[in-house]
């Protein structure tokens, strides 16, 4: 069982990182309840700040569940459920046993009846988290099932089976058998005040939320770097040797097997695998191909820094490379200097040390894991490695070119647009939530919130997809156009850095902009809010003939008339229109 | 002991730990209210390893009753 942090230490450390995290736009979630869980505002808020995000918590009136669902019903703010059987009505816990069967029924049908009315009313909500229904604190001297157990099996079955997309069931029963139930639940002021969680309760609870939350606001990890020696296996290659090292199903190196295989199946959901090693590499290279106890390949393997640099300088230049953030690394050593010195001067890195005894491992990878958490799987996540694979060929073959449009020229590049294709839904969500670098405004948006542009006749949501000779990137960018009259704003515009450097951003811009003109728009309006990671755009519209309107430290608005305006398209593109589209 | 219960109180009621003085109640403090109550219990039965009873949760409504009841819970 893990130490957690003392109360008083929170509500400091809260203090000190609401500071920290106060310019960054506010994650707002709801917390509606028919029990007291005012604590639960304090350990949500910290667990959240930590990762970066600033919350804005609600926690509403008591038993007032059903009411304020049906009142937010427009609402996309994510929401957190307590719902307590046993508080279900006053006194429920002791008057349950009393009922008879047909007393039991009703009450059943009346929590059914309650559960449909708030999952049809939250339908709009980014997220929902509900808890599964535990008679447990009530039912711990029961000889024979009570009543209470009876409606929690009957409904938790009911909340599972009717459970829309937006809703994620949090399993109660797992921290209660985390930190045990005596030290979950405090009786003493259940009857006074309806509160019946302790502290450490709520902190397994936001264990329990806290992968979701992370994918729902774009912080999910991406790429998992491993160190070799005492890491991917038992033993050090350079002492031990080829024959001595230990990674096999059987015997002493069946640890670094199971975390050998969990780095597969992460492979195979489209997280990048890595490796950061101090090592010959040929040597590496050679268990990776011919030992025979390797579950781990090079085919699983995207990027390799195996060399006899300092390891700080080679998960930057992994970072780059893969041209994702440097907070989107998860690296795991077996060394203690080696991960103290990562931490320290790379704390945006999450850094994991290989446990001294060998069976904590597999352990840890799975706690590991949990950083990659995605709420929604798309096949983009699926084919990303193959992606990876291809764009290491592309770059290998750059190097034979002087001329970067003679490069591009030889790729073949097709742009396929898809307009307001409801199909890519919950990928066009999750690229808003994930997309850090190329995005001029990062609006994040929930899978409901896509799906309400993209039914709404005052919206276009454009869609892209880039493939060359090498193969399909896959649906690599989108904008949001919000249209009003004559006139229309760029509410979101982002692109992958998979697909950067081939001129395809200001070729989609120039199809979208032809499509608004060709449906009466006279004047775009855009922006560009700066966050600590997209630099790189802030001259985005500047180059593509958007004039500035206003400009301050953190903004600059602009507009395009488009009386005058021309497309422009470089010769080496292909742009199509996908089939399956409704005009605006 | 004293001390380190103002400090406790500070962070529960986001206050100044300097300003919670002898007659800090629920009255003088603004966040002093039910359910920063219960958050005052579960910090200061954390810090000081004790548990209190129904009646003595119910019995600290001010500083210095605060101080005896947990003087008289380590007892």
């Amino acid at each position: 069982m893990k130490t957690l942090i003392k109360y008083t230490d929170l509500l400091k450390e809260n203090k000190r990182l609401k500071e920290e995290v106060a310019g960054k736009p506010a994650f707002n979630l709801h917390i509606l309840n028919n029990i007291t869980v005012n604590m639960l505002k304090d350990v949500l808020e910290y667990n959240v700040r930590l990762i970066g995000i600033n919350p804005e918590i609600q926690v509403h009136d008591y038993d007032t569940i059903v009411q304020d669902s049906m009142a937010m019903g427009d609402d996309n703010k994510a929401k957190v459920i307590f719902w307590e059987l046993a508080n279900y009505m006053p006194g429920l816990y002791y008057k349950a046993d009393e009922m008879d069967n047909t007393q039991l029924q009703q009450l059943i049908d009346k929590v059914k009846n309650d559960i449909d009315l708030v999952y049809g009313s939250l339908k709009n909500s980014s997220i929902v988290f509900v808890n599964t229904f535990c008679a447990s604190p009530f039912a711990e001297y029961d000889v024979r099932k009570s009543n209470l157990r009876i409606a929690e099996e009957v409904l938790n079955q009911y909340l599972d089976q009717q459970k829309p997309d937006n809703v994620f069931l949090v399993d109660v029963k797992r921290v209660y058998e985390r930190y045990s139930l005596e030290a979950c639940v405090d009786m003493r002021m259940f009857n006074s005040s309806k509160s019946l969680h302790t502290l450490t309760f709520f902190q397994g609870y936001a264990e329990e939320i806290l992968p979701v939350l992370r994918s729902v606001t774009g912080k999910a990890k991406k790429a998992l770097i491993f160190d070799c020696d005492n890491t991917l296996w038992g033993g050090i290659l350079g002492e031990d040797g080829f024959e001595g090292i230990q990674m096999g199903e059987d015997g002493k190196g069946k640890s670094f097997h199971l975390v050998q295989r969990m780095a597969v199946e992460l492979s195979k959901k489209g997280i990048i695998i890595g490796l950061n090693s101090k090592n010959n590499a040929a040597d590496v290279d050679e268990v990776l191909e011919k030992h025979p106890d390797m579950y781990l390949r090079d085919e699983h393997i995207v990027i390799k820094k195996v060399n006899w640099q300092d390891k700080v300088s080679n998960l930057r230049q992994i970072a780059t490379d893969l041209n994702i953030g440097i907070d989107s690394l998860v690296f795991i050593d077996d060394s203690n200097f080696e991960v103290n010195f990562i931490r320290e001067q790379l704390p945006e890195v999450s850094t994991f040390q290989v446990p001294k005894s060998a069976h904590e491992y597999p352990a840890m990878m799975k706690e590991v894991s949990r950083l990659f958490y995605h709420h929604s799987q798309t096949k983009e996540d699926l084919e990303r490695i193959k992606m990876y694979k291809q764009e290491q060929q592309r770059e290998s073959q750059k190097d034979g070119f002087g001329n970067l449009d003679e490069y591009l020229s030889s790729l073949g590049i097709v742009i396929k647009i898809y307009k307001n294709d409801s199909s890519l839904i919950p990928r066009t969500a999750q690229m808003t939530q994930k997309t850090n670098q190329f995005n001029l405004t990062t609006q994040r948006y929930t899978e409901n919130d896509i799906k309400q542009f993209v039914e709404s006749p005052d919206y276009g949501v454009y869609v892209f997809e880039v493939s060359d000779k090498f193969g399909s990137y896959g649906i690599t960018g989108l904008s949001i156009a919000k249209t009003n009259g004559n006139e229309a704003e760029f509410d979101s515009f982002l692109m992958s850095c998979r697909v950067l450097g081939r001129k395809i951003e200001s070729s989609f811009l120039s199809y979208i902009i032809e499509d608004l003109k060709k449906n009466g728009i006279e004047k775009i309006a855009s922006k560009y809010s700066k966050t600590a990671k997209n630099a790189q755009v802030e001259p985005f519209y500047d180059n593509n003939g958007f004039e500035v309107l206003q400009q301050n430290e953190n903004e600059k608005q602009y507009q395009l008339q488009l009386d005058n305006w021309q497309a422009i398209y470089p010769e080496f593109i292909t742009i199509e229109l996908a089939g399956n589209t409704v005009s605006a | 002991m004293e001390q380190r219960i103002k400090e406790i109180m500070g962070a529960v009621f986001e206050v100044d730990p300097s300003t919670v003085d002898e007659n800090a109640s629920t009255d003088t403090i603004e966040n002093w209210d039910s359910i920063r109550h219960m958050s005052l219990i579960v910090a200061l039965e954390e810090e000081f390893g004790v548990q209190f009873d129904d009646d003595q949760i119910t019995d600290m409504q001010n500083y210095k009753l605060v101080v005896l009841t947990l003087q008289e819970a380590q007892a």
